[in-house]
């Protein structure tokens, strides 16, 4: 049996009626197996802002219209590790090892430093997959939110986060959904609300950097999210890619969180 | 066949919703009612702007057990979970796969008072996991709530253009509780392990609000 390691994706199985998470016991290969990702969308008014890579120098796409992170061991640990804090100060910005990495767990290798199955085991310890996922989203958000920040020069406002966090408990307070994606991901989508968006990318920012975002009202996103447009490629003329299936199914299934 | 459909802008905002709702009420003549309006559905499949209306009916084995649904084994062979039918007008003359629906309102909420569903020819023609053919041709549920307008699960169709509700009923509206053998009914991930499975049923497994699924379960480690 392969010991686990940070960069390994986080396995869940089904099994008589329940999903466990698998830290330490090998899963049996007749139980259907998936892996658990968080997608996040930049809602903004009737709107949702679409980000190009210039922004945040990840290097997976040229442009985001949401944000998806498969969530490793690694990733676990660090968002359980002090759960609900913030644990990204102005200090972060100027560390060039923070951005060097392209998720949460070997940029901020310094904090999962002691990583082991016996301490992932005893932090996951009767914590749901739901919490699991929502602890993540929070801080690959809060990540994704320093980076441009690093990238655009933006002002970089940590107390609006830390305020919301504690007035509702969660970032993202009643504002989720899930679902298994085409390539068995288990996928909780968020949808920060737009007033906090606007706190964190003021409105006069957004419209003076044009080069780093792309409004895409809701009326182009339903389109964009179709069969239709995928097929005639109309999409490569708006932001310059395609869509992949699972982008696609993300649009139809989290369309009507963008609103209501 | 005429269809109910929404215009996009109404579906984009809940103070839209209102606005845009407000105006069908008032067209009615009933205390409590609402005078939607229904498109005809050749009309509607190359128009995107117009969100149509459908339903997809699953059928649960037992109240006490609601996570598994009967898997309909089509004549092409395809499974399906549900039934998929597109919400039709009340006076429908062929109405063939739809689901008649009688609408009351609250403030801005539409919601279903009964349902009448016509099953299409494949789900009627349909035999379950024991072989049994489909008993019905349609089916009319007297008290039924479930069905809230705008609040549909997903979007699909070629332009994203169809609204989902997923509606769920306990089979005794199908069988007698002797002939609802559990092994005619999968859970979602059943299913999906699956071959040969319709799209439209695939999408709605995918969907199924894994959270509330799972919630219910304690949460195991091993």
């Amino acid at each position: 049996m392969r010991t686990r390691v940070p960069s390994d994706l986080v396995e869940l199985y089904y099994d008589n009626q329940r999903i466990h998470l698998a830290i330490s016991d090998p899963v049996p290969d007749t139980l259907p197996k998936f892996h658990l990702k968080v997608g996040i969308f930049f809602r903004y008014y009737d709107s949702i802002i679409g980000v190009f890579d210039e922004a945040l120098q990840l290097g997976k796409s040229p442009f985001y219209i949401y944000f998806s992170f498969p969530i490793t061991y690694g990733d676990v640990m660090f968002s359980l590790l002090k759960k609900d804090w913030i644990k990204f100060s102005r200090d972060d910005l100027k560390d060039e090892s923070v951005f060097r990495g392209k998720s949460l767990w070997e940029s901020f290798l310094h904090i999962i430093h002691d990583f082991s199955e016996e301490r992932l085991k005893e932090l996951c310890q009767g914590v749901r997959v739901s919490k699991i996922a929502s602890l993540c989203a929070l801080q690959y958000f809060w990540y994704l939110y320093l980076r441009i920040c690093k990238y655009t020069k933006l002002s970089y406002e940590p107390d609006i986060l830390r305020y919301m966090v504690k007035k509702y408990g969660s970032f993202f307070y009643n504002r989720e959904h899930s679902y298994l994606d085409f390539a068995n991901y288990l996928v909780y989508t968020y949808f920060p609300r737009s007033i906090d968006m606007g706190g964190l990318l003021p409105e006069p920012f957004l419209y003076t950097h044009l080069q780093f975002f792309k409004e895409i009202p809701f009326k182009e996103l339903r389109l964009l999210g179709s069969n239709y447009y995928h097929e005639t490629g109309a999409f490569d003329t708006v932001v310059g890619y395609t869509l992949s299936p699972n982008d696609r199914l993300a649009i139809s299934y989290g369309f009507k969180y963008l609103y209501f | 066949m005429k269809v109910l459909a929404f215009p996009q802008e109404s579906l984009f905002r809940e103070v839209c919703w209102r606005s845009y709702i407000s105006t069908k009420i008032s067209r009615s003549s009933k205390p409590y009612g609402v005078r939607l309006e229904y498109y005809d559905h050749r009309m509607l499949s190359d128009f995107p702007h117009l969100i149509q209306q459908v339903a997809f009916v699953m059928f649960y084995p037992h109240p006490k057990d609601r996570f598994r649904y009967y898997l309909f084994v089509l004549p092409d062979g395809k499974k399906s979970l549900g039934v998929p039918v597109h919400i039709a007008a009340p006076n429908t003359f062929f109405p063939t796969g739809s689901l008649v629906v009688s609408f009351g309102v609250t403030g801005s909420l539409v919601y279903s008072k009964t349902i009448t569903i016509h099953f299409p020819k494949a789900y009627r023609e349909s035999i379950n996991l024991s072989g049994e053919r489909f008993p019905l041709k349609s089916l009319h549920v007297s008290q039924y709530e479930d069905l809230r307008l705008p609040y549909y699960t997903f979007l699909t169709g070629p332009f994203n253009n169809h609204a989902v509700y997923i509606l769920q009923l306990p089979s005794y509206h199908i069988f007698s509780s002797d002939n609802a053998k559990i092994t005619n009914f999968l859970t979602p991930i059943e299913f999906l392990q699956l071959g040969n499975r319709s799209l439209f049923s695939e999408l709605v497994a995918r969907r199924l609000d894994w959270d509330e699924y799972l919630c219910e379960r304690e949460f195991h480690l091993i």
